[in-house]
């Protein structure tokens, strides 16, 4: 069947046809040929009992006359009947064969058969009885080759039923060739419209119809459904070409937004870095306001009055030191301003210190926003205690005049791979805000805790507690947000980048308050290696 | 109302004449006119054995014995053919002593009465004795005229064939009467 579905219709049909024809050929040919075949095998048996009783009759005669070999000249004339091969008479009482004609069976002469027709050594024998009026007086045997006969027969019979089947067939053959046009040439037009539609994608294309009947039904189907996959054809075109300015569109104003997010980008770290350089520099502008002050309160006038006074007596520095009442006091006073100058010195050399500490925490805040987004801080491993320890300090200014009590609640924890600038900037931002906080709730003891622990995760987790204004339910989550801040001068910054550092850093930075009233604590989590 | 030619007359005359002259023998065959027809028939079916023969080319010799009523008929209608590619000569016999030599022996029925005799003369010499009379068989002859309604046919006596070694054609049996034929018994009819 599979051989059968690779042919093409043409040829189907044609097969088609042909196997009919030569089925229904070879049914009537083979009935034909049992008939002929019957009537053949009939006609033969009523041929030789005719000639038999023929015989018979013109042998009586000879018999009755007591010379049944007479009958030879009579049997004679069987030559006439080429498929009797042999004849003879026999007389009752008698095992001798008179009147003998061709051959016969040697055995025959001498074998009783009944009056009927009988195989006798492969050959059709006829045995017939031949009467004197009702009496018998002898038996007329005639010999057939009918096997010989019917097998030469048949074959011719099958000769002309093969060349009659052929040339039926080849009929046949040219026929349908000529017919099958009618049949096969509007399904091929079908076909062949359907392959150029399927090879070139022209959906204009249209099948003729070339009858009424149900192939003309189908190709009006096919044109129909043609007609719908066009006009679909030609919206899907419209959609894809919508589609495509579509996408144009798309990527342009894709574009457009990552122009206007590189910019915001920009923004955000110029932000960012004004904002934390903004607030190194309130510590660097304390730092400076205090060696000023603490300057500006120098005794330098009385130490140069001192000294005046020393030039004017240059000449009797002995007497005046001795004995002038101004100039006894003058070494006493001498030491004093000295060892003051001294303290002096110290002071400004330790805030300086912590200018210059400042100065190279703005340094860093730069250079880490120059590559803020691909580029971290250095890790290093540090004593986390330290580094909160020097954001306080950073811090101590603002805390000392805003009269903040601070609590310090380490636990020994294990040093953790950080970017020291991140994690200072971060407390330093937690921090302020903790200061402003309490500066705007106003309880009677400003009160800031931090703790330093280790959790289970594991992790270190540096929390800062405030019993500030607190965050409203609502704010938690925005507190991180870009932008969001309830401050009047505030930037809605610290925090975002305070929680972007803290994700960069592989840990977090969290928020909790009960609210308006009840402070609030600011938790930095950081990871802590496997191993550690 | 005009008389025919003379000339007319005259011929009419001389047709008349004519037919009144023909003889009647030609209008209807007589007895011995058949039955010489019926001998050369047996001259065709019968066969002799060699020994007859002194050599291939020896006639047929048909004797004739009793009154000839027969000689000229049969002289007729043999005329010069060949049987069995043998001339046929026709022999008037007076001496009984005689009739071995014949092959075809016709014995006329004025012998009726001393057919025994004659008979016994070619008794198993090999001579196809042909008869005319009621006992011709009886009296040992092979083959008997009968004439039955108007049509002549024969009787052949199977036995005194064999006797005289006789080769008879079936042909010729088919259309012989039964030896025991009785021209009086009712179931026989000229059909037969």
């Amino acid at each position: 069947m599979n051989a059968f579905s690779q042919i093409p219709f043409r040829r189907k049909l044609r097969l088609v046809i042909l196997a009919t024809c030569m089925a229904a050929l070879t049914v009537a040919s083979v009935a034909l040929f049992a008939l002929q075949f019957h009537f053949y095998k009939r006609d033969y048996r009523r041929d030789l009992a005719a000639v038999a009783q023929i015989l018979a009759e013109m042998s009586t005669g000879a018999i009755t006359a007591g010379l049944p070999e007479s009958t030879g000249d009579i049997l004679a004339a069987l030559k006439a009947k080429p498929h009797v091969t042999g004849a003879f008479v026999r007389v009752p009482d008698s095992k001798t064969a008179y009147g003998e004609f061709g051959s016969v069976p040697p055995m025959l002469t001498h074998t009783d058969l009944p009056d009927e027709f009988s195989q006798f050594d492969g050959e059709l024998v006829y045995v017939r009885a031949i009467t004197d009026g009702p009496d018998r007086v002898g038996s007329l045997y005639l010999v057939s080759d009918y096997r010989a006969d019917s097998l030469r027969l048949h074959g011719l019979y099958a000769g002309i039923l093969i060349s009659v089947l052929g040339t039926s067939v080849l009929v046949a053959a040219l026929v349908s060739v000529k017919l099958e046009r009618f049949i096969s040439e509007p399904i091929h037009n079908l076909a062949e419209t359907a392959r150029g539609i399927a090879s070139r994608g022209d959906y204009s294309l249209r099948a003729r119809k070339s009858a009424e009947d149900e192939i003309g039904e189908f190709a009006d189907s096919f044109n129909h459904m043609l007609n719908q996959i066009e006009s679909r054809d030609l919206s899907l075109r419209h959609e894809i070409a919508e589609r495509v300015r579509a996408e144009q569109e798309l990527q342009r104003v894709d574009q457009q937004l990552m122009d206007a997010s590189r910019h915001a980008g920009m923004a955000e770290v110029a932000t960012g870095v004004l904002h934390n350089v903004g607030n190194v520099l309130n510590s660097v502008n304390v730092s400076a306001t205090l060696i000023s002050e603490k300057l500006g309160i120098a005794r330098t006038e009385k130490l140069e009055k001192a000294a005046r006074l020393l030039l004017e007596h240059n000449g009797s520095l002995a007497e005046f030191l001795t004995h002038d009442p101004k100039g006894k006091l003058l070494p006493g006073y001498l030491v004093d301003a000295a060892h003051h100058l001294s303290n002096e010195r110290l002071g400004a050399q330790e805030e300086l210190t912590l200018l210059a500490r400042n100065i190279e925490h703005i340094k860093e805040i730069v250079s880490m926003q120059q590559s803020y987004a691909s580029v971290s801080g250095v890790i290093e491993i540090l004593d986390l205690a330290t580094l909160i320890d020097d954001a306080v300090q950073m811090n101590s200014g603002a805390f000392d005049r805003h009269g903040v009590t601070l609590r310090r609640d380490y636990e020994p924890v294990p040093p953790v791979p950080v970017d020291q600038h991140k994690v200072l900037q971060i407390l330093i931002n937690i921090m302020r805000n903790a200061k402003y906080a309490l500066d705007e709730a106003d309880p009677s003891e400003k009160r800031l805790t931090i703790s330093l622990r280790k959790t289970d995760e594991p992790a270190i987790e540096i929390a800062i507690a405030d019993n500030g204004v607190g965050i409203t339910e609502d704010n938690l989550t925005k507190v991180f947000m870009h932008g969001f801040t309830t401050r009047k001068n505030g930037h809605g910054f610290g925090l975002h980048s305070g929680a972007l550092a803290a994700q960069q850093m592989g840990g977090r930075l969290t928020a909790q308050s009960l609210g308006l009233g009840h402070g609030a604590t600011f938790t930095l989590t950081l990871p802590l290696p496997a191993d550690a | 109302m005009s008389h025919p030619p003379r000339s007319a007359q005259t011929l009419l005359l001389a047709l008349l004449l004519l037919v009144s002259s023909m003889p009647a023998s030609a209008q209807e065959p007589g007895e011995y006119q058949r039955k010489s027809a019926l001998i050369c028939t047996f001259l065709r079916s019968v066969s002799w054995p060699a020994r007859r023969f002194q050599e291939p080319g020896s006639p047929i010799v048909i004797g004739i014995y009793g009154t000839d009523s027969i000689s000229d008929f049969l002289r007729e209608a043999i005329q010069d053919r060949r049987y069995q590619d043998r001339p046929v000569v026709i022999k008037r016999f007076t001496r009984r002593e005689e009739l071995a030599g014949c092959h075809l022996l016709f014995v006329s029925r004025s012998e009726r009465d001393k057919l025994g005799p004659i008979l016994g003369e070619v008794r198993r010499e090999s001579v196809l004795t042909v008869g005319e009379s009621d006992n011709f068989l009886k009296a040992g002859g092979v083959i008997n005229f009968v004439e039955v309604a108007g049509v002549m046919r024969y009787q052949i006596h199977g036995e005194a064939a064999k006797r005289e070694r006789l080769t008879i054609s079936g042909k010729l049996l088919q259309y012989a009467l039964p030896t025991d034929y009785n021209p009086t018994s009712p179931h026989f009819t000229a059909a037969r």
